[in-house]
């Protein structure tokens, strides 16, 4: 009696296994016979030259895939001028899937999971959705494609965004972005192709003097910190009047009143008047922007106080910081967390992810809102941890 | 004897144990997955509304939802149209096959940027270079049901399951960093309705998007396309990531 139990927990732990072992195969079977189900397969636009990852690391057997195979070019053949104009060219599917991406793959048919892993999560993130694929191998060949003009003209219907009529003087780093429109700048002779060698090595942000209150903004592997919240407002260059000059005018002379300016360690001579710093260039002079450690004996009227810290004050005028000093007023770079009131002509707008900030030189500026009133606060950017 | 049956069943259950550990791939769910990916892989054009949560860590009080409204207009191969309304902000995208356009209600300021002439290679570039987030663009790439086999090592069908009323297929796709459950319908054009994604490694936080106002095929004017820059709006400059 015994023995027959025993026989019997035999038996039905061997059926058990074996149809589990079933259950398995006929997966298997299941998914040759639909084919993959997609069978989209159709043919791409031909001006994509989007390609899959290549982490993929399926391989199909010999005899599915020129069954697969065969299929998928009947389909593109009579799909061909369909999937032109569709959204995405049409359905991939890989004709090298293997049978073994549907069953129980092992660990090395799997990409690392490590790799899937940066690679999922970035994508879930940056494109709001789960198919987390590697975008790298996408974007690395889906740029630089671009319509021609005629297309343009066939698709805009007269109604589109006209950069071409725009200045087109943008900065390198700026994508079809035109700065001629843009920021209300006066139409003073800025010119950016007069070769102007200005030593911006000690053109920089002081640290703040205190810890800020809340994480940084992260953008691009960059931290973007300030003691204020984001409280957009546009951008309005404050006017000092007729005197002033933003930085990269070219004028051909300047004031009597004009004084030089010895800098340490500068490789050339500047001329200061009326809070605005000026450098030879040519049969002229260029504006440019105060350099660190100049010291100037007097600054104009319109001169603000600035608070960098309880003990601290800064002069402001027109963009540039200056510090007292025995012989007058030097000129300082501005410290991170300083409030300003005004920017001046020759500032951007620009976007950084979901933030808008004023560039003036190299600096940051954060809008912000101070006492109910619209204000500026320095920038703080440091590169992320992970970068440095 | 019986020492013998307590050691093979309990070698068994090991293995059994072990095997189920190891990666799935279901051949219905990516039947269904490979089924939807033709659907919309045939379509000319299409629209749709996309409601959202998102889990964000708040330095004071953990995590928080943050919820906003997509209205998606699509035409292939080189034309889109976004409205995003909610808590990240109300904001416009406009792609007319060689240009996109960002545009900032909340400050009336706008960026334009140089555009591929096609939808996914915009949305890799753009995404890429500017952080610009697409809803739901993963099902749009014609390499989906690819991208979730070499990207994921189990793919489940859960079974049809009703959501909002609709019977639906759900399927769950999981690696070791994420998880992510999708609701197609189980009508003849297998939309997707609502996709889940749990962050494992982030304190479990959850995106959740639900789809809505499905349009197939519709005809949508070109004008749709183009942005006109509101009166009083600014032209600002957008920097690139990984560029300054």
């Amino acid at each position: 009696m015994k023995t027959k139990i025993h026989t019997h927990i035999i038996k039905s732990a061997w059926l058990l296994f074996a149809m589990v072992l079933l259950c398995s195969m006929a997966a298997e079977a299941q998914r040759f016979s639909g084919g993959g189900g997609g069978g989209g397969g159709m043919s791409r636009p031909s001006s994509s030259s989007y390609s899959r990852p290549s982490s993929s690391s399926y391989s199909r057997p010999s005899s599915s895939s020129q069954s697969r195979s065969y299929s998928s070019q009947n389909r593109q053949a009579t799909t061909q001028n369909r999937s032109s104009n569709t959204i995405n060219g049409g359905n991939q599917s890989s004709a090298s899937r293997d049978k073994a991406a549907t069953k129980n793959t092992s660990a090395s048919q799997t990409p690392a999971a490590t790799d899937r892993a940066g690679t999922s999560t970035s994508r879930a993130d940056k494109a709001s959705a789960g198919g987390s694929v590697s975008t790298a191998d996408r974007s690395g060949t889906s740029a630089g494609t671009k319509a021609s003009s005629a297309d343009r003209t066939k698709t805009s219907g007269g109604n589109q965004v006209s950069t071409g009529a725009r200045n087109t003087a943008s900065s390198s780093d700026r994508t079809n972005v035109s700065t001629g429109d843009r920021n209300n700048i006066s139409n003073k002779n800025i010119d950016n192709s007069r070769d102007i060698n200005i030593d911006q090595d000690n053109y920089y942000v002081r640290p703040p003097v205190a810890p800020y209150p809340r994480p940084p903004y992260a953008y691009g592997g960059y931290h973007y910190s300030s003691y204020h919240p984001y409280a957009y407002h546009p951008y309005h260059p404050y006017s000092y009047g007729p005197y002033y000059n933003p930085w990269g005018v070219f004028v051909a002379t300047i004031a009597v009143t004009a004084v030089v300016v010895s800098v340490a360690n500068a490789n050339q001579q500047y001329y200061y008047d009326q809070g605005v710093y000026y450098v030879s260039s040519g049969d002229g002079y260029t504006v440019v922007q105060a350099p660190a450690g100049a010291t100037v004996t007097t600054l104009p009227p319109e001169t603000q106080t600035v608070v960098v810290n309880e003990t601290t004050n800064n002069y402001y005028y027109g963009g540039t910081y200056y510090e007292k000093t025995e012989d007058g007023y030097t000129v300082v770079p501005p410290t991170a967390g300083t409030i300003v009131p005004n920017l001046p002509e020759g500032g951007e707008e620009v976007k950084i992810g979901d933030v808008t900030y004023v560039k003036f030189g190299n600096t940051y500026y954060q809008p912000v809102k101070v006492e109910g009133k619209d204000m500026y606060e320095v920038v703080n950017v440091e590169a992320a941890e992970a970068e440095k | 004897m019986m020492k013998k049956i307590v050691l093979f069943l309990t070698g068994l259950t090991i293995c059994m144990s072990a095997w189920t550990q190891e990666p799935r791939v279901d051949t219905v769910a990516v039947m269904i997955i490979d089924r939807m990916a033709t659907v919309i892989g045939e379509l000319n054009s299409c629209s749709f509304t996309l409601n959202t949560t998102m889990d964000v860590n708040d330095p004071d009080f953990g995590l928080i939802k943050r919820t906003w409204t997509d209205e998606v207009y699509l035409v292939g191969p080189d034309k889109m149209h976004l409205q995003t309304h909610g808590d990240k902000g109300n904001r416009g995208f406009w792609y007319n096959g060689w240009q996109a356009v960002t545009y900032s209600f909340d400050e009336n300021n706008f960026a334009t940027i140089e555009a591929p002439d096609n939808l996914i290679a915009m949305i890799d570039t753009i995404n890429h270079h500017y952080g610009i987030e697409f809803p739901a663009a993963d099902f749009f790439y014609p390499t989906f049901t690819d991208d979730l086999l070499a990207n994921f090592d189990t793919i489940v069908f859960l079974g049809k399951k009703k959501l909002n009323g609709r019977e639906c297929f759900h399927i769950l796709v999981s690696n070791q960093a994420i998880s992510v459950q999708m609701w197609f319908t189980g009508d003849a054009f297998t939309l997707p309705q609502q996709f889940v994604i749990r962050y494992k490694n982030e304190e479990n936080r959850q995106y959740e998007a639900t789809f809505s106002n499905w349009q197939l095929n519709p005809e949508i004017p070109a004008a749709v396309f183009e942005f006109t820059p509101p009166p009083a709006a600014r032209e600002v400059s957008i920097l690139p990531r990984y560029k300054r």
